[in-house]
């Protein structure tokens, strides 16, 4: 694994305090490896969910479905009610959904028992669809059903949507709250890390001190150091996400229908990439703000 | 050696300036009490005393590697007490110092070792190599520049501190115990050195138990006893400063005179 992980030679590195040493804190590529990869996952998910929630809402958020009981359903109210809404300005299009799509709807929930048809009273559903969601029409359409048919109700899927537009904006947070999490730990390891590496090194850092070697000619070392872990552990991290991602791409393209479909475009991709470069530069701040506060207790 | 306008009108520029400093390690008793004296440019003193008198701490003194926990430290006319950390950074690298057990780096070599100050004083690359070749050549140790200290002779590896502490061309030169691991031939040779380098300008105090090189070199000596100075200059016979304010002494006036 270390052979793996050691890309860049310690002479990059040229350290005054070795730090190319390998003294315990080299789970550090480790670590951001599996923050970098969770991190792709978390800005894929937070992605993805938007997605998943404009195919879902995408054939909804146009249309009104209304809803006839079958004591009122007979031919004439119901076509009487269709030509009433056609006459409607903005509506494109008013379809009665027929007796077999009703059918292969309520197909899985009654266990593909035959003859049970003409025995339930399934309601007239008719279906308008907007050339545009605008409330006012929607009032109109409402205010239409009301004075034709009474008994009738019209569902334009506000409850559904809004619940739909709730989930995917918690989900989006707690994907959010995880990568934030994740720059906190990040941030706490490194930390530590560096103040191990300090502690144990406080003799080569003394030494430099007395040489008159400034704050930063010290932290810059560490800074480097921990800006090249993190680099091996973001290129890792971005990999295994990468291929992840394509996996799961294949998977929901031949799985259930219900799953949507996960298909990124080259510019999401990027973005996914650039992700975990946050990563680095959060590890860098913490690496410079504990070199320097060690440093500072330094006379 | 050029001296400023300074200098030919008679008065000695001090380096180091001690004024009833005292020095604790956290709550314990002090190990260092009410010192005081001057060191003037130029001047070269010996810096003696039993174990554990102090001496180790006097030298953290100088090198500004600790603050005093009282009294003032003057560096290159600069009260170290109310310098910023930065400046004080820029104080010490105008000292060089070699330590008793020479604390080089030993995963670099010979070369990065004596680079390192010029590195910390920010030279360019080009004039590190030059004056560290130059410098090591002249130490003798030109053919093994690019070897671990680990894997060097004792001597060498002194030379190559020595090298490390005079690179910078210091103002002061503060080195403990610099012949202890050495023979009394290789010894005396090194204080040649070290007497060079004072003939050159440069103000060094020197800590050491070797009453030989006491004995044949007649520079003032700073006793420490149970934590407190006392001089003894050659020229003059003992004199006990200790509680008196700032002595100062200067090896280039004649016989090494002690001001009090």
């Amino acid at each position: 694994m270390s052979k793996i992980f050691n890309l860049f030679p310690n002479q990059i590195v040229g350290h005054d305090v070795p730090l190319h040493l390998k003294l315990g804190t080299e789970f550090l590529v480790l670590l951001v490896t599996l923050m970098a990869f969770l991190s792709v996952l978390s800005a894929a998910g937070i992605v993805g969910l938007g997605h998943m929630t404009h195919s879902w809402t995408s054939g909804l958020e146009n249309s009104v479905t209304i809803e006839v009981p079958q004591q009122s359903s007979n031919e004439e109210s119901v076509n009487r009610l269709i030509l009433s809404l056609k006459k409607i300005d903005g509506v494109s299009k008013v379809e009665r959904l027929g007796q077999k799509k009703m059918q292969e709807m309520l197909d899985p929930w009654l266990g593909g028992i035959t003859g049970l048809w003409e025995d339930l009273p399934l309601p007239a559903l008719i279906t308008v669809t907007l050339s545009e969601r605008d409330e006012g029409k929607i009032d109109k359409i409402g205010e239409t059903v009301r004075r034709v048919l009474p008994d009738a109700t019209m569902d334009a899927h506000e409850e559904w949507l809004g619940d739909l537009v709730k989930l995917a904006n918690s989900l989006r947070f707690v994907s959010l709250a995880i990568f934030c999490l994740m720059m906190l730990v990040t941030a706490v390891v490194v930390a530590g890390a560096v103040r191990s590496r300090m502690a144990i090194h406080h003799r080569e850092l003394e030494l430099l001190h007395i040489m008159g070697a400034s704050d930063s000619y010290i932290t810059w070392q560490f800074v480097r150091y921990i800006m090249i872990q993190s680099l091996k552990g973001v290129v890792f991290g971005i990999v295994l996400g990468g291929l992840t991602i394509g996996v799961l791409g294949v998977v929901s393209r031949n799985g259930s229908d219900l799953l949507p479909h996960i298909d990124f475009d080259l510019v999401e991709m990027a973005v996914f990439a650039a992700v975990p470069l946050i990563l680095i530069a959060i590890a860098v701040w913490a690496a410079r703000i504990t070199a320097l506060r060690v440093l500072r207790e330094m006379p | 050696m050029v001296l400023s306008h300074f200098e030919q009108a008679g008065f000695a520029i001090v380096m180091i300036k001690f004024e009833h400093v005292g020095l604790r390690y956290g709550i314990g008793p002090e190990v260092l009490s009410d010192i005081n004296f001057t060191l003037e440019q130029g001047s070269f003193h010996f810096l003696c005393g039993p174990s554990g008198a102090g001496k180790t701490s006097l030298m953290s003194l100088l090198y500004l590697g600790r603050r005093p926990t009282r009294g003032t430290i003057q560096a290159f006319g600069k009260n170290t007490n109310v310098l910023p950390r930065e400046e004080l950074g820029l104080l010490r690298q105008g000292i060089g110092v070699i330590f008793q057990d020479f604390r080089l780096l030993p995963h670099l070599s010979a070369f990065e070792n004596v680079a390192l100050p010029l590195r910390i004083n920010g030279f360019d690359e080009k004039k590190i190599k030059l004056h560290v070749e130059e410098l090591l050549d002249w130490v003798g140790l030109g053919d093994c520049m690019h070897r671990l200290p680990p894997t060097m002779s004792g001597g060498q590896q002194q030379r190559i501190a020595i090298a490390r502490a005079v690179i910078a061309n210091p103002k002061l030169l503060l080195a403990d115990e610099p012949t202890g691991n050495l023979d009394d031939e290789i010894g005396m040779k090194l204080m040649g050195l070290f007497e060079q380098l004072n003939k050159m300008g440069t103000t060094i105090v020197i800590a050491t138990h070797s009453l030989q090189i006491l004995d044949r070199l007649p520079h003032p000596r700073l006793i420490l006893e149970g934590g407190n100075l006392q001089v003894f200059d050659p020229a003059l016979g003992r004199e006990d400063l200790s509680g008196r304010d700032t002595p100062s002494f200067s090896s280039e006036k004649a016989g090494g005179v002690v001001h009090v």
